[in-house]
């Protein structure tokens, strides 16, 4: 093999990768880059397969034709890119409707998750939140009931005295005069 | 006999230049000219279909350029079918999208479309013709960048933003598989010194097994990118259902066909001792079961008959994939059988998008009431498409099954098992779409639209939710008319094609007979190769 028709195949295989490389992107017109420059690679290669004596018409023959090929569809290429930015603004290739559908279903998941984790922490807040009301709410009756036992015990106390002191009058009267024996005995207070 | 050869590929490319001197304002006369170059086709294909079962295959050497250099054009049993099915259908389809068209003559207010579609039209016949007629390798290719460029501006047709972003997908994939197709071209010279393909057959038998494994593969890699089998399928559900319903209708049925019919020829006639039986068996099956879930999960109907599209194109590989008389002469009888029965149901969903606006059987309600010569329309290709008995697709499909028994291995009887369940989940899907869409009481459907309109949160999302069902409103962004009653033609075009379809069942034993001939043909290459050699080739 010859040193021209190794340097073919290198600069076919070194243009082919350059064009797979633009493939690969998203943009329109990068895709016609790439479509124009592996084109032309590949015909490079055509040409190192067909050897490089003058001959060989059919290598040629088949070259014009990818050439030809490949310039309309770079043409037809440009113009649909062109269109697509006068429509949209840019000439980005969309990912296909089932892509998209996973994506949005992706999407939803993920909005899902934050829901989730959102209301968790939520949930935990009321909860702190109810357990300390609970917890004051409880000490609160502590104290009410504190204050209710020690204004009946000051009652109790307060009324033992008062009967106490009746008793004392009644005695009192008794000594005086006997003649209010039956009056019953007023205000009786209970068991001091 | 010979000269009538080239002409299915001559004669739409004559009738396109002599449309453009017309110039698009005389209607009349350019319909008339298409009519004629189709009818023509039909005529000279079936002819060519008859002279070829008779007298073995026909080649032309074009301008009688002896075979490195001159363009062969060969037409044996297998193009021979393929042409004629092909352009009856392009007939068909032609005649759908005149009466549509005179129907709305509204169609744009610049008429550009008008003058831009037949002339692409024909140049999309022109472009099947040639990828059928095609003897080397070169002029495949030709053949389908002709077809291709043709397809990428009838799928772009109109300009609208659904159709560009969804064409830039169809076209970046069919250009990337193009050169793929140069590749396989470039090794394939670097191996043989041709790319005649009756040379190629010969020569590729002797040359070194690691030059004919890279040919092979490349070759089977480019064209499961044309006829969309699984891996590589991900492009056709996403591109056809924006086009419009006739140019949908033409490549669901036949584009991918060229595929398959490109991957049948070159397998069969190139490698008959190296078949890849396990790789074609896994495609076949993978492309079956995926393809119909996909369509089972889909709410649209030209999304769901695009996913049938892919599911059903795994039958055709099956039979390659099998390899017998048998299973190949299934393959080609299920080949014109899915042909026309596609071609018909994409028309039918255009009819119905002309009553109701929308392909969407979520939104459509109560058809079988409203509009019965609808359901029989659909019924018919849809059932054919299921595989029920008597119709086409299921003498096709038990073809194929029996062929899968007969060789017996495990890889035939998982393909056997795939086949069952698709036939199936290909039934469920019709099943689902007749109870949704024809079945349901008129009127319960509506007030869906309004679902379609969730604007998510997020900076690009609303332009995805608009793109993404920008067919829910008119039919690939654009906006379509529809009436109550359908044009004579649309209606007359769709029931030729149905009759076509009921006439493969009723005729099913000479057209089974004859893709037995035909498949027979396929396995003994060397039928082909002395019929090319015989005329001057190299050799």
């Amino acid at each position: 093999m010859s040193a021209a028709s190794l340097t073919l195949i290198f600069t076919g295989g070194l243009m082919v990768t350059c064009g797979v490389y633009q493939l690969m992107a998203q943009s329109l017109t990068r895709l016609v880059l790439g479509l124009i420059v592996a084109g032309n690679g590949l015909n490079v290669l055509i040409l190192a397969a067909g050897g490089l004596g003058p001959a060989d018409v059919l290598t040629q023959a088949m070259i014009l034709t990818a050439i030809v090929i490949t310039l309309g569809m770079a043409a037809f290429l440009l113009a649909l890119a062109y269109r697509s930015w006068q429509l949209n603004g840019d000439d980005l290739v969309q990912d296909d409707v089932e892509d998209r559908r996973i994506a949005r279903a992706a999407h939803r998941e993920d909005l899902a998750g934050d829901l989730r984790t959102q209301r968790a922490a939520y949930r935990a807040d009321r909860r702190a939140a109810r357990e300390a009301s609970r917890a004051r709410k409880k000490e609160l009756r502590e104290a009410l009931r504190e204050a209710r036992r020690e204004l009946r015990a000051r009652a109790r106390l307060q009324r033992a005295i008062a009967a106490r002191a009746e008793d004392y009058e009644y005695l009192e009267e008794e000594t005086e005069s006997d003649t209010d024996f039956e009056r019953p005995p007023a205000n009786r207070g209970g068991p001091a | 006999m010979k000269a009538l050869v080239p002409l299915p590929v001559l004669l739409p490319l004559f009738a396109v230049g002599i449309k453009f001197v017309l110039g698009p304002r005389r209607v009349r006369m350019q319909t008339f000219i298409s009519l004629t170059v189709l009818v023509a086709d039909t005529v000279i294909s079936t002819v060519l279909l008859v002279e070829a079962d008779r007298h073995g295959p026909i080649v032309v050497q074009v301008g009688n350029f002896a075979a490195p250099l001159g363009i062969t054009l060969v037409v044996d049993r297998f193009s021979g079918l393929m042409l004629a099915v092909s352009s009856t259908v392009t007939l068909c389809v032609l005649l759908y999208s005149q009466s549509q068209r005179f129907a709305d003559e509204n169609e744009d207010e610049t008429g550009a479309p008008l003058a831009i579609f037949y002339p692409t039209y024909l140049l999309l016949a022109a472009g099947i013709a040639d990828s059928f007629l095609a003897g080397d390798l070169f002029n495949l290719y030709v053949g389908f960048e002709v077809m291709l460029a043709a397809s990428y501006v009838l799928m772009t047709i109109g300009g609208t933003d659904a159709r560009i972003r969804h064409g830039a997908v169809y076209i970046m994939v069919g250009a990337a598989s193009s050169l793929l197709f140069v590749a396989a071209i470039a090794v394939a010279y670097a191996a043989c010194g041709t790319v005649n393909l009756a040379d190629l057959a010969v020569r590729l038998a002797v040359v070194a097994p690691a030059a004919r494994l890279a040919v092979q593969v490349l070759l089977i890699t480019v064209f499961a990118v044309k006829a969309a089998i699984f891996p590589l399928s991900a492009w056709l559900p996403d591109s056809y259902p924006t086009a419009p319903a006739p140019v949908t209708a033409v490549f669901a049925g036949l584009l991918t066909k060229v595929g398959v019919y490109s991957l049948i020829r070159t397998q069969t006639l190139l490698f008959p001792h190296n078949r890849q039986a396990p790789l074609l068996y896994t495609v076949a099956a993978l492309s079956m079961i995926i393809g119909i879930l996909g369509a089972v999960a889909q709410a649209d109907l030209k999304r769901l008959l695009s996913f049938t599209l892919v599911s059903h194109v795994g039958f055709l590989v099956l039979g390659l994939a099998i390899g017998s008389v048998r299973a190949l002469s299934g393959a080609l009888f299920y080949a014109i059988t899915h042909i026309t029965v596609q071609t018909t149901l994409f028309l039918v969903t255009g009819l119905i998008e002309r009553r109701e606006g929308t392909a969407d059987f979520s939104r459509l309600a109560g058809l079988a009431r409203l509009a019965p010569v609808l359901g029989l329309l659909f019924f018919i290709p849809a059932m054919n498409l299921a595989g029920i008995p008597p119709l086409s697709g299921f003498i096709a499909k038990l073809a194929l099954l029996q062929a899968a028994a007969a060789d017996g291995g495990v890889g035939a009887y998982i393909l056997l098992a795939a086949m069952l369940v698709t036939s199936l989940l290909t039934l469920y899907a019709m099943t689902k779409v007749w109870a949704r869409a024809f079945w349901r009481a008129p009127g319960e459907g509506a007030g869906k639209a309004a679902e379609r309109q969730i604007v998510m949160p997020g900076s690009d999302s609303v332009a995805v939710v608009r793109s993404a069902y920008g067919a829910a409103r008119g039919i690939g962004g654009r906006r379509i008319s529809t009436s109550e009653s359908y044009p004579v033609g649309m209606l007359g075009a769709t029931v030729a094609l149905i009759l076509i379809s009921l006439a493969y069942t009723v005729w099913a034993g000479p057209i089974a007979e004859y893709t037995e001939r035909a498949a027979a043909e396929l396995l003994n290459p060397s039928v082909y190769i002395n019929a090319v050699h015989a005329i001057g080739g190299t050799h």
